[in-house]
């Protein structure tokens, strides 16, 4: 006997009310860890992305329409612009459909000038820089996917009617992991497919990648852009690479937002069920904790057992929610936003202090009312 | 056999020894709301060591609020307790939970017991405030529980146990201390005649053998008749005296 017994004993007074106290906070945290885990994926790397000398650009209205192919020279020629590569986004199929990764055509001539924190190897670049049909992925792709340089890699048509035969010509690192992700080709490829099969020439693209000379030319670049093209009939919308990232979050609505309010409903709603439940508890135990006194238990003594009582099973269900969490994390629910993601360790932390606290917090009140009231009135309560 | 035949007596108590418990013109009001309820009038008692004492009166007359206020578990309105020395009114509430801890062992008329605990935790709880160690611990229990003659129920859930084994339970839990003081409100006011005077013996023992003092609250003569003194409450007052 001790008091961690006389506090397990208590936990499992009620077998079911404690596995369905259990369940909701597992399930909870559960929940809590994956839409923390998806708000750090999507704001990842932002406060770096506003250092980056880095514009996209894109049509006025939205992402989904394109911009003309002829602008690309238009651009160059602004005072300011060091790069630009346009960015046209595709989703060919590859064979092993579990695996998804962002691909862009693009122009390998220019597509690594000025990327901040990416490194490629000189030989493998020029190589990629020759090859029509050569192709670039990033370190933690093809690590993946089990690429090496030289092997061929098809993408079926599924977008365009276009299938990509490509051929690995230069795995590139980069020291934030998302840019790791993705496949880049030649966009010429995608063109000439686009010919061959439809007759048609190809001639827009989806965005442009452009580089600036200096961070605070930015403005200045944008400005002479978006005014060179206003009164074209492909309007642009530049924006520095930290905002469109941001932009192209936003095209679903303010998802790290909402997430962060479900989060948080999560949490709310957790404490006020535990708290109910322990309300519950508590009140049948009026006359027990007043047993308790008499035998000389102090009050602090008292709410200390009932309180810990309360954090056991939050912190057990939650242990188990977040444990099931960082699992589903790292074993590729989130490789469409990041390839290998796994949970923070910052998330795991915050979500084993929601777990800890959501006990503290629904287990204070409803256990102060229990040890509050007078012995002699606990006594005289016959449960 | 009745109660009453088994259960004889023990020798009538002399006041000579210095007072244990110590009752000195104490009155307590409760107040509920507006209402006051007089329930103690500037009540006297001397009790010496080793004297079992009970309390008798109707219902309403404060006799639990009386051995509630022996017991440290509520203060008088006016007047002043003490046990064993001990001003009562002068500790802080902390200081008084360790002071009930050290002196008092309490047997209520029901539901003693903690549900989730077999007879042994239960009788180990007040344990778990001292310095003694797991082995120490296990030993007191079990000679608590041999006292009260339930070794054989060390494992038993209070739900597996009759109401008067149960009541024995909280008497081995209320002993296993050592206190001062035992202090039992009806503790066979739910019982059967035959459970009743088991309990009755139980501490009639405890008060001739080990030398307990005992207050101890009743309704049924029977009971009174074995201990020493019998007081009478009425409205407030103690009003006699055997
Ligand atoms: N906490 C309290 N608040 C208000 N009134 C109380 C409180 N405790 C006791 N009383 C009142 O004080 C009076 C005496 O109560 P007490 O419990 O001491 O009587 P008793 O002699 O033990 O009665 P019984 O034989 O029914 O147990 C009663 O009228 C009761 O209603
Ligand atoms: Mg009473």
């Amino acid at each position: 006997m001790s008091h961690l017994k006389l506090i397990r004993r208590n936990a499992l007074r009620k077998p079911l009310r404690a596995i369905l106290t259990f369940a909701a906070v597992c399930i909870a945290m559960f929940v809590f860890g994956l839409v923390f885990t998806f708000i750090d994926l999507l704001t990842a790397g932002a406060e770096e992305l506003e250092k980056a000398p880095v514009i996209w650009v894109r049509h006025k209205i939205s992402l989904m329409f394109p911009v003309p192919e002829k602008y690309e020279e238009q651009i160059q020629a602004i005072p300011g612009v060091a790069t630009c590569a346009p960015m046209m986004w595709t989703e060919g199929a590859y064979k092993d459909p579990s695996i998804y990764f962002p691909q862009f055509g693009t122009d390998p001539n220019d597509v690594f000038d000025g990327f901040a924190g990416v490194t490629t190897d000189p030989g493998q670049l020029a190589e990629f820089q020759r090859d029509l049909t050569g192709c670039a992925a990033g370190k933690a792709l093809a690590d993946r996917c089990g690429w090496r340089v030289g092997d061929r890699i098809y993408l079926g048509r599924r977008l365009w009617p276009v299938d990509l035969d490509l051929t690995l010509r230069c795995i590139y690192t980069s020291t934030k992991t998302d840019d790791e992700g993705m496949l880049l080709y030649n966009i010429k490829a995608l063109q000439e497919g686009f010919l061959k099969k439809t007759g048609h020439r190809y001639d827009t693209v989806g965005t442009y990648r452009v580089g600036v000379e200096t961070l605070d030319q930015v403005p200045a670049v944008i400005e002479a852009i978006d005014g060179k093209f206003a009164d074209h009939d492909f309007p642009t919308k530049s924006e520095p690479e930290a905002a469109f990232i941001r932009s192209f979050i936003s095209m679903w609505g303010d998802v790290p937002g909402i997430a962060r309010f479900v989060g948080t409903v999560i949490i709310i709603f957790l404490v006020l069920i535990c708290g109910n439940s322990l309300a519950m508890v508590m009140r049948e135990r009026v006359r027990e904790v007043a047993v308790l006194k008499t035998l000389g238990f102090s009050s602090a003594r008292i709410l200390t057992v009932l309180v810990a009582e309360a954090l056991l099973v939050s912190t057990l269900g939650g242990l188990c929610g977040l444990g099931a969490s960082v699992w589903v994390a790292g074993s590729g629910l989130f490789d469409m936003f990041m390839p290998g993601a796994s949970m923070r360790m910052e998330t795991i932390l915050l979500s084993a202090a929601a777990a800890v606290g959501i006990g503290l917090v629904a287990g204070v009140g409803p256990a102060w009312l229990a040890v509050r009231a007078p012995i002699v009135d606990g006594l005289r309560r016959v449960s | 056999m009745t109660p009453n035949a088994s259960v004889p007596s023990s020798p009538s108590q002399t006041g000579d020894a210095p007072p244990i418990v110590e009752v000195r013109g104490v009155s307590k009001v409760y107040h509920r709301g507006p209402v006051e309820i007089s329930v103690l009038r500037g009540l006297d008692l001397s009790l010496p060591r080793g004297v079992f004492a009970a309390f008798m009166g109707p219902s309403g007359s404060g006799k639990t609020t009386l051995l509630n206020l022996v017991g440290g578990l509520d203060v008088p309105s006016a007047g002043a307790v003490s046990v064993a020395g001990e001003i009562l009114a002068a500790l802080r509430p902390r200081a008084l939970a360790a002071w009930r801890a050290a002196h008092v062992g309490f047997i209520v008329q029901l539901y003693n017991l903690i549900p989730v605990l077999t007879a042994a935790d239960n009788v180990e709880l007040p344990l778990l405030l001292t310095h003694l160690n797991r082995k120490q611990r296990a030993e007191h229990v079990r000679t608590a529980l041999e006292v009260v003659g339930l070794s054989d129920r060390a494992g038993h859930y209070p739900r597996q146990l009759s109401g008067g084994q149960e009541q024995r339970v909280a008497i081995a839990r209320a002993i296993v201390t050592d206190p001062t003081i035992v202090v039992a409100d009806e503790p066979t006011g739910d019982l059967d005649a035959e459970s009743a005077a088991e309990v009755l013996t139980l501490l009639r023992r405890l008060n001739q053998e080990f030398g307990k003092t005992i207050l101890m609250v009743t309704h049924d003569p029977h009971a009174a008749e074995v201990a020493g003194r019998v007081y009478r409450l009425d409205k407030g007052r103690l009003a006699s005296e055997r």
